[in-house]
């Protein structure tokens, strides 16, 4: 074999280069060849060299094989099996688990960053801040701080303060307006099937405003999401199997809402698992 | 929401059958296909979908080698024979083999490199593709291969030979 690193480059990726018709068959073209990878001219080029060269062609054959051989060995190892779509439908009722408790988590931050900087008026009117997260958390940290500082140096009537910020009081009230503002809504309730059955693990979903949170029914369907703001429109409750349903929200100046819901039956066709070589299609 | 439905559906099947492959057990394999749907919930689609959830799916594979490496030096310190023999127990109840099977064994004696190569080639991934998800040179793609399951062969082959030659019937076919 001459050069076998110079001859697939140039198979591979100077197809308009003139060939050497007798320059001989790489490693790597002979696997190219064998994987469906070579351009129609490397191809060519292949086929011609094969007629004349038997080394070349027991390369080639040898690496064809070789390919077969390992995919056979392959698709035996771990023959999949209808457990895949189960497999399947749990690990997406998992990832959709975490999304639902980090959209959770980043909603009760933004609500309260939200509301801080309406009361405070801090003109923050850059989006890209606003997108990053971390500059938002770090900025809701130092006004909540410098605020409460603030505010405990004002609440003693500190007249040096006063004097410096003449602002200070008026920010401190509305930074523990914000606060006060902040979440009081409770709401319960359980999820049952049509007969009466509790759902267990059903995705209850709370959405409104720049808010969604959700949580998990436990065992006897029932649900408990505390400290929400009534910026809260409706609960959206998914379950498997189950027909998911919207319940709009309805405070009537209550502070806790109990909300019994029954869900109705769906019949969840899954598509058919189909178990096949893998073919690569010829370039 | 349906974007997410449509990528477990496309994509779930080939993710754990690669990393299954990788990792040698089914419930290592979906939890790091779970890890990599996440992190692609989190970030905008590109424009490669499926490229992008392989490569991050061997991303994420390298760092549970390490760790998985890790715990195994740790268990090697504080080894003793009770926590073998309950181990043991354990992975009897749970009907997994204790052994990887050959071909898991032939695939571990590649390098992860080598190992991934192969794996991704076989879920048809292009020559170019495949040096980009991995960092080789599309030249050198063919050559990685083509050792890759040279070794794989013979590793096999000689595994198998010495199982019956140790009277061991259960040879994969």
């Amino acid at each position: 074999m001459s050069n076998p690193e110079k001859d697939s480059k140039l198979i591979l990726h100077t197809s308009n280069a003139p060939t050497s018709g007798d320059a001989h068959i790489s490693e790597g073209t002979a696997s190219a060849f064998s994987d469906g990878e070579l351009t129609e001219r490397g191809v060519e080029r292949v086929l011609a060299h094969t007629v004349d060269c038997e080394l070349c062609r027991e390369l080639v054959e040898e690496t064809q094989r070789m390919r077969a051989a390992v995919s056979e060995l392959l698709a035996a190892s771990n023959a999949l099996t209808a457990r895949d779509a189960l497999g399947r439908n749990r690990v997406q009722a998992r990832v959709l688990q975490i999304r639902d408790d980090s959209l959770a988590r980043n909603s009760v931050i933004d609500d309260a960053v939200t509301s801080i900087n309406k009361r405070t008026r801090i003109n923050l009117s850059r989006p890209s801040i606003w997108r990053n997260r971390t500059a938002v958390i770090a900025t809701t940290g130092i006004v909540v701080l410098a605020g409460s500082a603030i505010a405990a140096l004002t609440a003693r009537n500190d007249e040096r303060v006063s004097r410096l910020f003449p602002w200070a009081a008026d920010s401190a009230v509305h930074v523990r307006m914000a606060y006060k503002k902040l979440p009081a809504v409770i709401i319960t309730g359980t999820v049952k099937s049509e007969e009466g059955f509790p759902i267990s693990n059903a995705a209850v979903v709370v959405m409104g405003e720049s808010l969604s949170r959700g949580i998990r029914t436990d065992s006897n369907g029932n649900f408990d999401l505390g400290g929400l703001p009534r910026t809260a429109v409706k609960l959206e409750i998914r379950a498997l199997g189950f027909k998911t349903t919207t319940i709009p929200l309805q405070y009537h100046d209550a502070n806790s809402l109990l909300i019994s819901a029954k869900l109705v039956r769906e019949v969840l066709k899954l598509d058919p698992t189909v178990i096949r070589p893998v073919q690569k299609a010829h370039k | 929401m349906s974007d997410i439905d449509r990528l477990f559906r496309e994509y779930f099947t080939p993710l754990v059958r690669y990393l299954e492959r990788q990792v040698g057990d089914r419930d290592s394999a979906e939890e790091l296909v779970q890890e990599t749907f996440v992190r692609a919930m989190r970030h905008e689609m590109r424009i490669n979908e499926r490229a992008w959830l392989f490569t991050t799916a061997t991303n994420l594979l390298r760092d549970y080698a390490r760790r998985d490496q890790r715990q195994r030096r740790h268990h090697e310190h504080i080894q003793h024979e009770e926590f073998e023999r309950e181990r043991d127990s354990i992975r009897s109840a749970m009907e997994t083999p204790a052994d990887p099977s050959p071909t898991q064994q032939a695939l571990y004696s590649l390098g992860e490199r080598d190992r991934s190569a192969l794996l991704l080639c076989e879920e048809g991934f292009s020559y170019d593709e495949i040096a980009r998800m991995i960092g080789l040179s599309p030249q050198s793609v063919g050559t990685t291969l083509s050792r890759a399951r040279k070794r794989v062969l013979q590793n096999y082959e000689s595994l198998t030979r010495a199982t019956q030659i140790a009277g061991g019937t259960n040879v994969e076919s």
